[in-house]
């Protein structure tokens, strides 16, 4: 199969499966074209591989451009599932994967399709959510290795979130870290770091997306009695995304 | 914050650090650190180096470790190295503020380009001024750093943009 027919076929199966991406379809209606998404990431990512192999740079980017856009679908489809299922904070993280995902598609292979995908992702996060607060960690390390050529990052040539030959780079098995503080930020590097559950001003412990109530641990009356208010909340969390 | 030529030694001296004769990346808590086990740089200091020397403007190095420590915020904005110009290096080179801002600028557009959330940057450079060292910072989107280039034309104006 050649690369045109490949895309070509790509690009009718994604045609397939977009009648199905929208919130008002059934959840079992869902799965099937999930599942296609997820086939044709996969065949993609084989697709790249092979390209890979063979140093075709232009069309090992497009294929891991293909691989992304149809893992951002099958994540879509998830969030989708996963908020009918009462699930907000699975939802979330769904939504935040297809984001990556859809970031690393115009990373390798700008397109203007990815880019109006992208934008509906950021209005179904302002529509569906309310806006988390947002943590992250501050960390001190020593470099770790680039996941292109397998040195020490801070002695090669290769840039963080970049893509080489249908590979991206990052900086993998850092030393030494210390985590060094938490905060508060309203623009964390990972949206899957946030508040999962505070307190609210009548002193009630809610989970952050449902405003439900949370079992009252014992820990919070020590909280309580010092003054403090009790938040839960994820400060870092590892890579989902496969294969990128 | 700006340091006189004796206080940016004395610092240099504290921290066992080289006193450099060009340009200079200087970790992010150089104020603040209090030996050199401590001093942390900026993720992206790999990378301004590398751009820098691939455009002609060696990094004067001025920490002899190989194995630096680096901090990482993991918040959205980027932040750079702390950039220091010598005296020396501004006579020798009286452009070398401007042309590295503007390779600067230019790889933050590159970097920005393809990202789909609006990106903020924030950016300090030490720049010598007669017998002192003064800091100059920018917090904002990656548009205004075209404000911070035109600063070196303003040698009076010892402002923040």
């Amino acid at each position: 199969m050649t690369v045109n027919e490949f895309v070509r076929e790509y690009e009718a199966a994604m045609q397939k499966i977009a009648p199905f991406l929208w919130f008002t379809r059934p959840s079992d209606v869902m799965v099937e074209p999930e599942r296609r998404a997820q086939e044709w990431a996969a065949r993609a990512c084989a697709a790249k591989e092979e390209a890979r192999s063979n140093e075709w740079g232009e069309i090992a980017n497009l294929m891991l451009s293909l691989q992304c856009f149809a893992s951002c679908i099958a994540s879509q489809f998830e969030m989708y599932q996963r908020l009918k299922s009462g699930q907000p904070d699975a939802a979330w993280d769904a939504l935040v994967d297809a984001q990556e995902y859809i970031q690393i598609a115009i990373q390798a292979d700008d397109h203007v399709d990815y880019r109006v995908h992208s934008d509906r992702l950021r209005m179904a996060e302002e529509l569906l959510f309310p806006r988390p607060a947002f943590q992250s960690c501050g960390i001190v390390y020593r470099a770790g290795n680039c996941t292109i050529c397998g040195r020490r990052f801070d002695s090669c040539e290769h840039e963080e979130g970049s893509v080489y030959i249908g590979r991206l780079c990052r900086e993998v098995n850092r030393r030494d870290i210390k985590l060094n503080e938490i905060s508060l930020v309203p623009e964390p590097r990972d949206k899957r770091c946030r508040v999962v559950a505070w307190e609210d001003d009548e002193g009630v412990y809610r989970n952050w997306f449902t405003w439900e109530k949370v079992q009252e641990e014992e820990a919070g009356q020590e909280v309580k009695s010092s003054g403090g208010r009790r938040i839960a909340g994820y400060a870092y969390r590892f890579e989902t995304l496969r294969n990128v | 914050m700006n340091f006189s030529i004796s206080e940016m030694q004395e610092r240099l001296r504290v921290l066992g650090l080289k006193e450099p004769t060009s340009l200079a990346l200087l970790p992010l808590n150089f104020d603040t650190a209090s030996r050199t086990e401590e001093l942390n740089y900026a993720p992206s200091s790999k990378e301004i180096e590398n751009l820098l020397r691939r455009n002609g403007t060696a990094v004067d190095p001025i920490d002899s470790s190989e194995d630096r420590f680096y901090i990482d915020n993991r918040s959205g904005d980027l932040f750079l190295p702390v950039l220091m110009f010598t005296l020396q290096c501004i006579n020798e080179h009286p452009d070398v503020v401007e042309i590295t801002l503007e390779l600067v600028a230019d790889y933050l557009f590159a970097k920005f380009d393809k990202l789909t959330d609006r990106p903020k940057v924030r950016l300090r450079y030490l720049r010598g001024r007669g017998d002192a060292y003064e800091m100059i910072e920018y917090d904002g989107p990656v548009e205004g750093l075209s404000e911070v280039r035109k600063l070196k034309s303003k040698n009076d104006k010892k402002k923040s943009v």
